[in-house]
């Protein structure tokens, strides 16, 4: 199978440069601070945030006067892939993908603004099909946004390959990256065009990172517009009954 | 125990529907809206302008930190996130759960980013032998207040990092006895002069902070809602429990409908639901129709 | 969860009594509960319900397996639990590993009697292995019945790729499996109980106990209860006791009940099957 057919289409139908279909809904659930659920084709992923809050008494210990204590859990559902997975979270994959997000989200959040507490993100991958820690940064950044929590600005990830002939191509699906090569995730901050996390699944040519980093670029600010009119509905929606917090 | 009397299982038939989700009803629907604002977008230059909650500085430009539609009070803009937790004010009224006991006080939670304190100089306990420093503290003030009670209180003091520190130093203060505790979010509270309310025969203490408790109302005014003794004798008659579940479900209602909840919503709700047996309250149409109702009695329409 | 005080619990224990609860239902009264199958498509069946404000999904894969020697003709059904911290900060971590096993366990022993002979391919050769994983997202109380109608969803609405047995020259079977995506088959549910968890506040029975009513709750007991109200277990949880005659009274009224809870989730399932173009709602919408 070719990852690029010779009419240049991938194997799903999708031209190089096109990113699959992202639906998302903020507030899902009503016992938490901030909730949402994001899908980007068949890859879907949930997002809960909880607080600012109290330190708990497991991690009193990182209690900071300066900031609030950011605390992420990345987990995949059981039937997430078509491989069945004995252990959802603490295996080194989710360890990895958890301090990840970590870092990610560091990277905007406003944590002096909250000393002395805590902020819980969680992450649940319902299914996984390419793309998972990538939906999962995007649903982090909407969970966050729905709780209010003050962020410097959006935290959107996309991910970009190569396929056949040396093109770039984004937003890669479960199929691609395993008959593929490297995969490149990044995690970019769009309106001031800062990347907060870079990630290649192998090794890549020099020569190619930039197209491909470039190609990812672009898939995240692609992916920013569909999510901020996302948060901008929303918004209409749970805030005309209040005058959106006016007296 | 009387033995195994079949009429008895008979009578008792099981209630459940099950619907698809193809049935969903929602209490929200996409309106027109004034210019919103989303984290990082930039709102204007720095210069003549203070910049309030909700935005921050960058290179000179102010930008949003949160979702929302921008205010001005003259030179200051600020944002006001539609979901958050509560942010206290001196002089308001909380209701607060009490989470540990500590050295001369007990912490609170209020819906807020962190732990409210009340002081042991904060409340009014009877007699004041309290007051001496003594090393059975704790155990005296696990008898007026332990971990899991709940108590109203007013906002006396806000510290620096945002810890609120209350107290009951008032008799319409204190542990609150039986009822139900109602969480909604803290934006759907409006700070108003009073929050304490009698509506249609039972009573209700609105938090600032969004917890909002309902009680039935006291037989006599010497039992205030303050005061410290325990009351688990009392048994609230059935009618009382039908207008409390009543009330639950009107304020379920409003906060899934994001409306504001404070007396007048309320009052308006409760009477639309007069209508529906109180057994119905829970089925999504029913909600719906509180909902549509009582925005129409108020004038409130998308 | 969140600790209650005594008036509190008086109040509801009170409430229980006299058949108005704490948000108006009757003694047996179930809340809204909303059921969707078909939810995470890569799977070979899933549905998703919510029962008030608690949220399961579970999701069924199927693989072979060699029977033993004690049950030739039998497949194996095996459920798998984990609550997401999504549900609550409790469950982060080796603490919701754990809580998850003790309940998994649980669920195990209620479902172990169940006679699976349609699993059977061919006789001591091969036999399916049928996974449901279960995902807690939200929980408000009464989380064991949720599950119980999401697996029985999730099993009736399964399609499982049909494997066919070939003759070969030695004799020897050979088991491949169908190349048509069109050709499966769903297992039969009829012996798939429902739980009915029934708990004893103050001195009256219950169904459908929130978290703040299981906190009220003297007794606890979970019983498996199949389409006829044949009573398949039961597990008692939690610490408390009852008298003998209480237990039967218990015993006679989840028979009933779960007579009543698998004539409804049939026909939704049905009603739902019966929908002439059918999105998937899922999160959205």
């Amino acid at each position: 199978m070719e990852l690029l057919n010779d009419q240049g289409l991938r194997l799903d139908g999708r031209k190089p440069d096109e990113l699959r279909l992202i639906k998302c809904k903020l507030g899902i659930f009503t016992h938490t601070d901030g909730s949402a659920f994001v899908e980007q084709g068949n890859t879907k992923v949930i997002a809960v945030v909880y607080g600012p809050h109290e330190v708990r008494n497991v991690h009193r210990a990182k209690t900071s006067a300066d900031g609030a204590f950011v605390n992420c859990q990345y987990s995949m559902a059981a039937f997430s892939m078509s491989e069945r997975k004995k252990r959802n979270r603490g295996d080194r994959k989710s360890t990895e993908a958890t301090i990840h997000l970590h870092q990610t989200l560091a990277a905007v959040i406003r944590t002096e603004l909250m000393p002395k507490s805590q902020i819980d993100v969680f992450i649940e991958v319902l299914q996984s099909d390419g793309g998972n820690f990538a939906a999962s940064v995007n649903a982090a950044t909407l969970a966050l946004i729905d709780a209010g929590i003050p962020l410097r600005e959006y935290v959107i990830a996309c991910t970009a390959s190569l396929g056949t002939g040396n093109v770039p191509m984004v937003d890669i699906s479960n199929l691609e990256e395993s008959l593929g090569g490297p995969t490149l995730t990044v995690a970019v901050l769009p309106r001031s065009s800062q990347i907060a996390l870079v990630e290649m699944s192998q090794r890549f040519h020099l020569d190619f990172l930039e197209p491909v980093l470039k190609m990812a670029m672009k898939g995240c600010d692609y992916t920013f517009k569909v999510l901020d009119m996302a948060v901008e509905s929303y918004l209409s929606e749970i805030g005309k009954p209040n005058n959106w917090g006016q007296a | 125990m009387a033995g195994l009397d079949r009429e008895d299982i008979g009578d008792k038939s099981v209630s459940a529907s099950f619907r698809l989700a193809s049935d969903r009803i929602s209490l929200l629907t996409p309106c027109e809206h004034p210019e919103l604002y989303t984290p990082g977008q930039d709102i204007g230059p720095e210069t003549g302008l203070l910049r309030g909650h909700g935005t921050y500085q960058d290179n000179g430009r102010i930008k949003a930190s949160v979702a929302g539609v921008l205010e001005h009070v003259n030179k200051l803009i600020m944002i006001r996130p539609l979901k958050s937790r509560y942010n206290g004010e001196i002089g308001d009224v909380v209701v607060g759960r009490i989470t540990e006991i500590q050295q001369k006080r007990w912490r609170v939670d209020a819906n807020a980013r962190l732990d409210a304190v009340l002081l042991l100089s904060s409340v009014n306990l009877p007699g004041g032998e309290l007051r001496r420093r003594s090393v059975e503290d704790e155990r005296m003030m696990r008898q007026y207040l332990s971990e899991g009670d709940l108590i109203s209180a007013e906002v006396q003091n806000v510290f620096s990092e945002g810890t609120m520190s209350l107290h009951t130093r008032n008799l319409k203060y204190g542990k609150l006895s039986q009822g139900v505790l109602v969480t909604v979010p803290a934006p759907l509270i409006k700070r108003s002069k009073t929050h304490f309310h009698t509506i249609c025969g039972i009573s209700l203490i609105i938090g600032t902070n969004g917890y909002i408790w309902l009680y039935p109302t006291p037989k006599s005014t010497e039992e205030g809602a303050g005061g410290f003794a325990r009351n688990l004798e009392l048994r609230v008659e059935p009618r009382e429990r039908e207008a409390i579940a009543r009330m639950q479900c009107c304020i379920n209602a409003l906060a899934e409908s994001r409306m504001m909840v404070y007396d007048t919503s309320l009052v308006a709700a409760f009477e639309v639901a007069n209508k529906f047996s109180v057994k119905e309250l829970l089925k999504p149409e029913v909600k719906l129709e509180i909902v549509m109702l009582t925005q129409h009695m108020m004038g409130l329409n998308c | 969860m969140v600790r209650l005080s005594p008036e509190e619990k008086i109040y509801i224990i009170h409430g229980v009594e006299d058949n108005i609860r704490e948000d108006g239902r009757s003694q047996t009264q179930y809340r809204p509960i909303e059921v969707e199958t078909g939810i995470i498509p890569s799977a070979m069946g899933s549905a998703r319900v919510k029962l008030g404000n608690t949220d399961v999904i579970a999701c069924v894969k199927a693989d072979t397996f060699t029977p033993t020697w004690n049950k030739p003709d039998e497949g194996k059904l095996q459920l798998h639990v984990d609550l997401s911290a999504t549900a609550s900060p409790w469950f982060e971590g080796r603490r919701g590993e754990q809580t998850s096993e003790e309940i998994t366990t649980i669920l195990n022993k209620a479902y172990e009697s169940i006679k699976l002979e349609s699993f059977c391919i061919v006789p001591q050769v091969k036999c399916w292995l049928v996974d449901v994983d279960i995902s807690v997202l939200s929980c408000d109380g009464n989380m064991y019945d949720a599950i119980g109608f999401a697996v029985k969803a999730a099993l009736a609405t399964t399609m499982v790729p049909k494997i066919v047995a070939s003759e070969e020259d030695e004799g020897e079977k050979e088991l491949q499996i169908t190349d048509d995506p069109f050709d499966t088959w769903t297992p039969n549910v009829s012996n798939i109980p429902c739980l009915v968890t029934l708990s004893k506040v103050g001195d009256s029975v219950m169904v459908d106990a929130t978290n703040k009513e299981e906190q009220c709750s003297s007794f606890t007991c979970i019983l498996a209860v199949t389409e006829t109200g044949k009573i398949l277990s039961t597990f008692k949880v939690g610490p408390g006791s009852v008298q003998p005659v209480t237990f039967s009274k218990l015993i006679l009224e989840a028979s009933s009940i779960g007579r009543s809870l698998h004539s409804e989730l049939l026909s939704a399932l049905k009603k739902e099957n019966g929908l002439r173009k059918r999105e998937i709602h899922g999160f959205l919408n």
